[in-house]
């Protein structure tokens, strides 16, 4: 169970001080200027639970995702898949771990090649593998629309003659085809309607009991997260702000920001309205952030320290970590 | 006729788009009215018509392609539905306005944000040059946009997304118009930066007591704003409610998929309820009511005919042979 992070438990996934910038060109001066879209992020995720990834476009999650899927290469740190070093393995090596990742787009109207029909779509990674006679994939690819909810005599069809949560469908099939042990989920339901959110989640839901996946499930909606992820990960600006089990992230909500984010989620509970303070100003630029907490400029609670130093990480009860000069003394 | 206090009153509009496959019925004879001062929300999924409806109101669907059929386009006592284009420029900015989603293909990349700001009252209000600038500073300011004497003279790319929609906002707000309509003024931003555009538009609309209707496809965003709603589905209004009646005791099957689909942060369990099936095609509309197939309380009766618009009382009118009673709910 993902309830109790035990120290025997081994990790799918292990994040080491993670920095991953990216250099900006331009500019007068001969200075050079990095973005930092993450920087000096730790994280575990274990086998069979959810992480959620929270936080503002612009934050890093989807870089940080496609560090740890091997498609870009961090400037510092080190990303263990089944304890293996990622950036270290090359060639056929490299391939066959990350066989077992595979991600679900944020849209799937861009994400589906509309060439090609759905048995092409699907059964690609088995091609691309190797190995399978044309009958085996297509046994396979129907079995898996049966488990998506889709139906074989859809198997001709183009993406153009589905709607956006049969081709989240189709994506999310096309994603566990080889049985991958770990899935990246970026946004899954955001560019979808929202009577088919559900549909999509609980479908996540129910392949992951099936087939135990573990997932990294990046949203911004913090009342999906709560639903959805064993443990949650607040990022801004690059960088962790919290990071914990998610009951106590949501009853003990200690950062600033997460309660920010809170305070934003609209609800349509009209009996209880809750007291909002909206945060003011936006996300600042990630390029040469200054040194101290990266969120003092819009923190309601930020003291002298907040933009000298940079808070740590700090364990403030077992499982549960905070980066903010608010609770140093605990 | 219309009571005297409706800004708006909308009766059996029909838009439909004729193609070669065949006929779109987009929006089926919908009857509308918004009050004086009153926020009123049109909620409906993609594809719904809600759009449509909003751009017919303002007169901007081009005839060819559509058809456009009102029995009656009533905007502050006058007429609309037989003006001519000429007339209605002198309409839209001065006495009804919109604010469109996607602010940054609503604004000319290529003119700064003042100026655009400036073009409304240079037309309507026929003032020169310095002039327009004063205002238009103003009207930023009045928005919340930081310094606005700067930002007078940014290009809308050097503006952040929540920024351009309050230029949007402060745009629309420019000649005082009675009437505002609001299409997904949110769908676009961040969590952080929605909250705040929403304050901002709830307290524009307050000040100036404009008539807004807001169209959304997320009943969270209207649950705090709206004093009426209307739900849409596949072109046809199935409930008209006071907002508050309607979160807590919806009477369409429809509206309660809707409300249940959305995950609340006081939610306990661990699964969403959801919808089965899509929004069905336009073009292929199922016989009855539309929402049948999806409708866990369809009989034989649902399957042939459509339901009429019936009011229930307390101004709440539910187009559905078994709408749900209170303890009804699963």
């Amino acid at each position: 169970m993902s309830q109790e992070i035990s120290t025997e438990k081994k990790p799918l996934v292990e994040i080491q001080d993670l920095d991953v910038f990216f250099p900006v060109k331009g500019g007068l001066s001969f200075k050079k200027h990095y973005v930092q879209a993450v920087s000096d992020m730790s994280l575990q995720i274990f086998e069979g639970e959810t992480l959620g990834l929270v936080g503002e476009s612009g934050c890093g999650k989807t870089t940080l995702a496609n560090t740890v899927l091997g498609m870009i290469e961090p400037t510092k740190g080190k990303v263990f898949f089944k304890g293996n070093d990622l950036y270290a393995l090359k060639g056929k090596e490299f391939k066959a771990l990350r066989r077992d990742m595979q991600m679900i787009f944020q849209d799937p109207f861009s994400s589906l090649n509309p060439r090609f029909d759905i048995l092409e779509i699907i059964g690609e990674p088995m091609r691309i593998r190797g190995g399978f006679t044309d009958e085996e994939i297509e046994k396979r690819v129907v079995e898996l629309l049966k488990m998506v909810g889709l139906s074989e005599s859809d198997l001709h069809r183009h993406p153009s003659d589905f709607s956006g949560g049969q081709r989240q469908r189709i994506g999310i099939a096309r994603a566990i085809i080889l049985n991958p042990d770990f899935l990246v989920c970026d946004e899954p339901v955001s560019a979808l309607d929202v009577s088919v959110h559900a549909q999509i989640l609980n479908l996540l839901l129910k392949l992951q009991k099936e087939i135990g996946m573990t997932y990294l499930f990046i949203s911004h909606n913090l009342a999906v997260v709560k639903t959805v992820c064993d443990r949650v990960a607040v990022m801004y600006l690059g960088k962790m702000m919290e990071y914990g089990q998610t009951d106590k992230i949501f009853e003990n909500t200690l950062h600033p920001y997460t309660k920010a984010l809170l305070d934003a989620v609209l609800d349509v509970d009209v009996d209880n309205k809750k007291e909002r303070h909206v945060l003011k100003g936006e996300i600042p630029s990630p390029i040469d952030p200054p040194p101290g907490c990266r969120f003092c400029k819009r923190c309601s609670r930020a003291t002298d320290i907040c933009s000298q130093v940079t808070p740590k990480l700090k364990e403030i009860e077992p499982g549960h970590y905070v980066a903010c000069h608010l609770y140093d003394e605990k | 006729m219309s009571e005297n206090n409706d800004m708006l009153s909308v009766k059996n509009l029909k838009v439909v788009f004729p193609n070669q496959m065949g006929v779109v019925r987009a929006v089926e004879g919908i009857d509308l009215h918004v009050k004086e001062g009153e926020c009123v929300a049109l909620v409906g999924e993609s594809g719904c018509g809600k759009s449509v409806t909003s751009l017919s109101i303002m007169k901007l669907i081009g005839t060819p392609p559509a058809l456009t059929r009102v029995d009656e386009l009533v905007l502050d006592g006058v007429e609309m539905k037989d003006l001519t284009d000429r007339e209605m420029q002198h309409i839209r900015g001065s006495k009804i306005s919109m604010i469109f989603q996607d602010a940054m293909t609503a604004l000319n990349p290529v003119m700064t944000v003042g100026k655009q700001i400036d073009e409304v009252f240079i037309k309507h209000f026929h003032m020169k040059k310095e002039e327009a600038k004063k205002h238009s500073i103003e009207a930023l300011a009045r928005v919340g946009v930081p310094s606005p004497e700067q930002r007078y003279h940014d290009f809308p790319h050097q503006l952040s997304g929540g920024m351009r929609q309050r230029v949007l906002i402060a745009m629309a707000f420019a000649c005082e118009p009675k009437f505002i309509i609001a299409d997904e003024p949110t769908t676009a931003l961040d969590v952080t930066i929605q909250a705040q555009v929403l304050e901002v538009l709830a307290q524009m609309q307050k000040n100036n007591n404009t008539s807004l209707l807001l169209i959304t496809h997320d009943l969270s965003i209207v649950a705090n704003m709206a004093d009426r709603i209307y739900v849409m589905y596949c072109g046809k209004i199935v409930e008209e409610s006071p907002a508050y009646p309607l979160f807590k005791d919806p009477k369409h099957p429809y509206t309660e998929g809707l409300l249940g689909a959305i995950p609340k942060l006081s939610d306990k369990n661990h699964e969403f309820i959801q919808i089965p099936d899509n929004v069905p095609h336009p073009m292929h509309k199922p016989e009855g009511c539309y929402f049948h197939p999806r409708c866990r309380y369809a009989t034989e009766e649902c399957k042939c005919q459509m339901p009429p618009l019936v009011d229930i009382g307390d101004g709440r009118k539910v187009r559905c042979f078994h709408p749900l009673s209170k303890g009804e709910k699963s």
